[in-house]
């Protein structure tokens, strides 16, 4: 259980998150929706400790996190990037990538770099059409941006986390792609109940999948839905959409 | 015929030892993608440290490792600046090379000479001409060390930092770490090939070092003309390199004009590498 106990972050003088105060409990799926600029990323930044929180307290557990360092933060909790490239090394072949996501919370040594290589993975990754030795050799920036993130997915949660972070992940993808990217995750959270939060644009999208729906604007969660609100509500209730056919009116 | 095998002697001799310095620009600038300025000291020092050493009696095997050790601490002094105090690459590079200057004049003067000092390169025979086969087993033997530890779970690592420092902190290591980390090692083997230079030509001079970084540059780029991945293009580059300095003399181009050469050298390899780079996208 994560919970936040008015945590505000001022940056350069302006407050981007403002006294929140909400929890997320063990196995949530938790979709947060809201405009350009609401805090969406600072938050997750604030929950992975890229960002300090300038005021209040954040509790894993029970135990204080709030000036935890990133990295020790990493070891509890996983995030999906929005932008591809921070999810892997691009230079490095996508095996390579597969063993070096392996290496999180273990000593590294002077063994073989491949060493770690998850080999329980092979099944999984024949399913995705990425374990073939072809694409295992291939260098990670060859690949689709739909790969790309469908690997990024598995090497997050190679160590299942104790909170699950996805950040815009389908933004750079095309229909299909994202399509298989969130099949494959929805079914992989559900299956290892794995504590999730998903930041999303798409009002649809939230509905569609979240168990409970954030929406934050100007830095503060102004209202909260349950999966039960879902079929009451419309994506207008949330964030608004693109209305296509007032377009060419 | 003698004559033109020693002028070929040299080019190789000198291109392995300064194949040294393009393995050390390649961890910097190709592998953690820092373009540290250092090594221009650190040539410097090694150099200055090994001729000190050797003129107190300290046998050069003793020598060798104090001498890396030396050049590691620059670059750990390097890493300091840029990670905690938070100074660009370059400043930082600057910063410490500036201070190596000093530091170098203070160890061994402008001017020291070794050549009656026992070397590695007595190892085989005092004979000069033999240099050539100490070296060749020697750069290899370094060479092949490296390669095989950028293939380690630490090589692995320190190759990821300067793609993507991100995904070292997503494994809850420190980025930082595995930065100052390569420079110590650039640094580190930056000052085994200086003291490894003063022990070839027999003495130190402070302005040896002068120009160190842009020799391993050219010699990285000419590299990578043939590869771009750490291996036996690196020693090419670096000889081939020497033998285009080499083949001005035979032109008998003023030496003064070196540095120009080596910079038109360099813009010349980086242009042609972009016109092929535009040429083949147009193809495609």
């Amino acid at each position: 259980m994560i919970k936040f106990e008015n945590v505000s972050i001022t940056i350069d003088g302006k407050q981007i998150l403002k006294n929140i105060t909400c929890t997320i409990h063990a196995g949530d799926f938790i979709v947060i929706v809201g405009p350009n600029g609401a805090g969406k990323s600072t938050f997750f930044d604030m929950i992975s400790g890229k960002r300090i929180a300038t005021q209040g307290k954040i509790l894993l557990d029970g135990t204080d996190i709030t000036h935890l360092e990133e990295k020790h933060r990493a070891t509890l909790i996983s995030r999906l990037f929005q932008n591809p490239q921070l999810n892997g090394v691009a230079s490095m072949t996508v095996a390579q990538n597969l063993a070096l996501s392996n290496y999180k919370n273990k000593t590294v040594s002077l063994l073989n770099g491949m060493k770690k290589f998850p080999t329980h993975l092979h099944a999984e990754l024949e399913k995705l059409n990425l374990g073939s030795p072809k694409i295992l050799n291939t260098p990670m920036k060859d690949l689709s941006g739909g790969q790309r993130q469908l690997l990024a997915f598995i090497m997050a949660t190679i160590l299942p986390p104790r909170l699950f972070m996805l950040d815009e992940p389908t933004a750079a993808l095309d229909p299909q792609s994202a399509t298989k990217l969130l099949q494959f995750a929805i079914k992989f959270i559900n299956e290892h109940a794995l504590t999730t939060l998903l930041i999303t644009h798409d009002p649809e999208l939230a509905l569609a999948i979240g168990k409970k729906i954030w929406v934050l604007e100007n830095g503060e969660i102004t209202k909260q839905f349950d999966v039960s609100d879902a079929i009451n509500l419309s994506p207008s209730d949330l964030i608004g959409h693109i209305d296509y056919k007032k377009l060419m009116q | 015929m003698l004559a033109e095998w020693l002028i070929i002697q040299g080019i190789i001799e000198r291109g392995l030892i300064f194949s040294i310095c393009v393995m050390a620009i390649y961890i910097t600038s190709r592998i953690i993608r820092f373009d540290d300025l250092s090594v221009e000291g650190s040539f410097g020092l090694g150099g200055a440290l090994m001729a000190l050493l050797l003129t107190r009696n300290l046998p050069w095997f003793i020598s060798f490792p104090l001498v890396t050790i030396a050049g590691a601490i620059a670059g750990l002094a390097t890493g300091l600046l840029h990670t905690k105090l938070k100074l660009n690459n370059l400043i930082s590079g600057i910063v410490v090379t500036t201070a190596l200057f000093s530091i170098n004049l203070k160890i061994a003067s402008s001017n020291m000479v070794v050549s009656s000092k026992s070397t590695i390169f007595d190892l085989i025979s005092s004979t000069a001409s033999i240099k050539i086969i100490m070296l060749i087993p020697l750069i290899c033997v370094l060479l092949l060390i490296i390669k095989w530890f950028l293939n380690t779970e630490c090589g692995f690592l320190l190759r990821a930092v300067g793609d993507n420092p991100q995904m070292l902190t997503n494994l809850g290591k420190n980025a930082h770490t595995y930065i100052i980390a390569a420079l110590m090692l650039a640094n580190g083997l930056t000052a085994f090939a200086g003291a490894l230079f003063v022990q070839y030509v027999g003495y130190f001079s402070i302005w040896a070092s002068v120009g160190i970084l842009i020799i391993a540059l050219a010699g990285l780029i000419l590299s990578e003309t043939l590869s771009k991945t750490f291996g036996f293009n690196l020693l090419i580059g670096a000889i081939l390199y020497q033998a285009i300095i080499a083949a001005t003399f035979e032109f008998n181009v003023d030496p003064e004009w070196n540095k120009l050469i080596t910079a038109l050298l360099i813009i010349l390899m980086i242009a042609l590498k972009k016109h092929s780079t535009l040429f083949t996208q147009r193809q495609s």
